[in-house]
This record gives structure tokens, sequence and C-alpha cells, in this order.
């Protein structure tokens, strides 16, 4: 049985759908925290311990501005 | 899937990035253990994963799709993207990881206590690590996915070079963690030592001043009752 015969033409569509840019936010962690009773994964993923987009380019600017001045 | 057809996947392109990919993300995650986690190279990984799936059933005759040869050629390119895209997320979060590390051993530290336990910190580490903030920056602005093959694996190359002369600086740094906990303790035992002098001192000027202020009284007393008498 080939994939494409797996299920509805709706199913196949999103199995070939293409990946954009994923944007990481406030929302992403929400969700994860939400939803980390059914997650198996990564405890820190579950526990929201991850950087989102905006955070991650603070923190950068950040370590790049104590690093010039220290 | 016959051997010409394996011969034309980009395997050399996509194990190299993929190589030098997990290197960058098991030294980022080893050193920013107290920080958050960075999830975008993660998320490029998984994405690269599923077209890679995606091009293998069709290889294999699993699906169908009208333009075999197109749709697998389209799929590894976009394996490729995803892979490159997290190279840099990747390198660009263990450069970051590299400086807050360094920074964690120098920041308790007072300025003559790194010039004199690391005599090259300010002449050599600190200006090269600065410059190597702004060569980083100018490979991610040219980074360009549809590059060629043998430009994107040099630039991923020299990414990677970039990177581990930040890991050697960090390792420099970090075997003179000790001599700078014992500079820094010796300063602090200085200091103390000085301040403990400066209250002697202290204390030495006050009952100076106390015997003057006292035999001055006992002196005018003295001459006081004499006048008096006379």
């Amino acid at each position: 049985m080939g994939l494409s015969n797996m299920g509805e033409k709706q199913s196949v569509d999103m199995l070939d759908r293409d990946y954009k840019p994923s944007e990481i936010t406030e929302k992403t962690r929400v969700i994860s925290n939400r939803e980390s009773i059914r997650f198996r994964g990564s405890v820190r993923v579950s526990t929201g311990r991850f950087f989102t987009d905006k955070e991650y380019e603070e923190h950068s600017r950040k370590i790049s501005k104590a690093f010039a001045a220290k | 899937m016959c051997t010409n057809e394996m011969s034309k996947v980009p395997w050399v392109k996509i194990i190299n990035l993929y190589h030098n990919l997990r290197k960058m993300i098991i030294r980022a995650e080893e050193l920013g253990i107290k920080t958050d986690d960075f999830l975008q190279p993660v998320l490029e990984q998984r994405d690269a994963f599923d077209h890679f799936m995606r091009a293998k059933a069709v290889e294999i005759g699993l699906d169908e799709k009208e333009k075999k040869e197109k749709y697998i050629e389209q799929q590894y390119e976009k394996v490729i993207g995803h892979l490159y895209r997290a190279f840099f997320d990747a390198a660009d979060w263990l450069g970051v990881t590299i400086k807050e590390s360094i920074l964690d051993i120098i920041n308790p530290h007072s300025n003559e206590c790194i010039k004199s336990v690391i005599p090259t910190y300010y002449t050599i580490t600190k200006p090269r690590i600065i410059k190597i903030s702004t060569e980083i920056s100018d490979i991610r602005t040219r980074k360009d996915i549809g590059k060629s093959g043998n430009s994107l694996l040099d630039e991923v190359s020299q990414y990677y070079d970039i990177v581990n002369e930040l890991l050697a600086f960090l390792d420099d740094v970090l075997s003179h963690n000790d001599a700078l906990i014992e500079f820094s303790d010796k300063e602090q035992k200085e200091i103390t030592e000085k301040d403990q002098k400066r209250n002697r001192e202290k204390i030495i000027n006050w009952i100076i001043a106390f015997l003057t202020g006292s035999i001055i009284t006992i002196i005018s007393l003295y001459l006081r009752s004499l006048w008096i008498s006379n």
C-alpha cells in the first residue's frame, strides 16, 4: 500500500506540506506546558525551559554587551 | 532504488552538515546546562528528517509522485536547507554559550587579577573574541542556502573553525580558573590585612589624641591652680 492510499486527501496534503522557519514564542511555552502530560520528550521542553526567539536575541545581545564591558 | 539514483543524492553534503551540526549541539548542550535550551536547531533537524523520509518513501516505491526524480531531488535540497539553518543556529548558540562560560569564570575576579593570571586575556583573547563575533555575524549575513555545494561546505567549515577557536579560548581560560581563584583569595587577604592595619592605626590615633588632650587638660588645671594660689 502506498502512502498516498493511506487516508483522505487532506492527510496526504498535510504530509507534503513545506516547513516554514519555526517561530518559538511565549505561546509555544504555554502550549508545551499545557500538553506536557501527554509529552514523552525532553523534561526541559515540557517544563518550558527553553528560549523563545525574542528571549534568545535578548540573551545573545546581553552576553555580547557584558563580554565587551568586562 | 538503483545505484544510479543513489549516486545523485548529495550524501557528502548532508553527512558533513549533519556531523558538524551534531558536534555543535552536543557542545552547546554540555556548556549551556544552566541556561535554557535553544530549540531552533532541533526543530530544523526534525524538518530535515521529514523531507528525508518523503524522498525515501518515493525512492523505494512506497509513495508515488508524478515527477519522481525531480521530487526526490527537491526533497534532498530541502534536507540540506534545513540542516544548513540548523547548523548556523547551533553554531550561534554555541558561540553565545562559550562567551557566557568565559564570563562566568572571569566575572568574579578583578581586572588586576585577570591581567596577572592570564596576561594575554586583554591583549589577545578578548579582542579576538570580539572580532570573532563580528566575523560570525558577517558569515550569517552572507548565508544563502541556494549556494553551490562547495561554497556552502566552505562556509560551514569556516564557521566550524571559528567556533573551535572560541572553544580553545574557553579551554585556556578554564585552565587558569584555579590560579584566578588563588590570586583573588590572596587579593582579598591583602585587602583584609590593609583594613585591619588601617583600623589599628585609627585606634592608636584616637588613643594619642585622648592622651594629648588629657595631658593638656592636666597641665592647664595645674597652671590654673598655681595662678589661683599666687
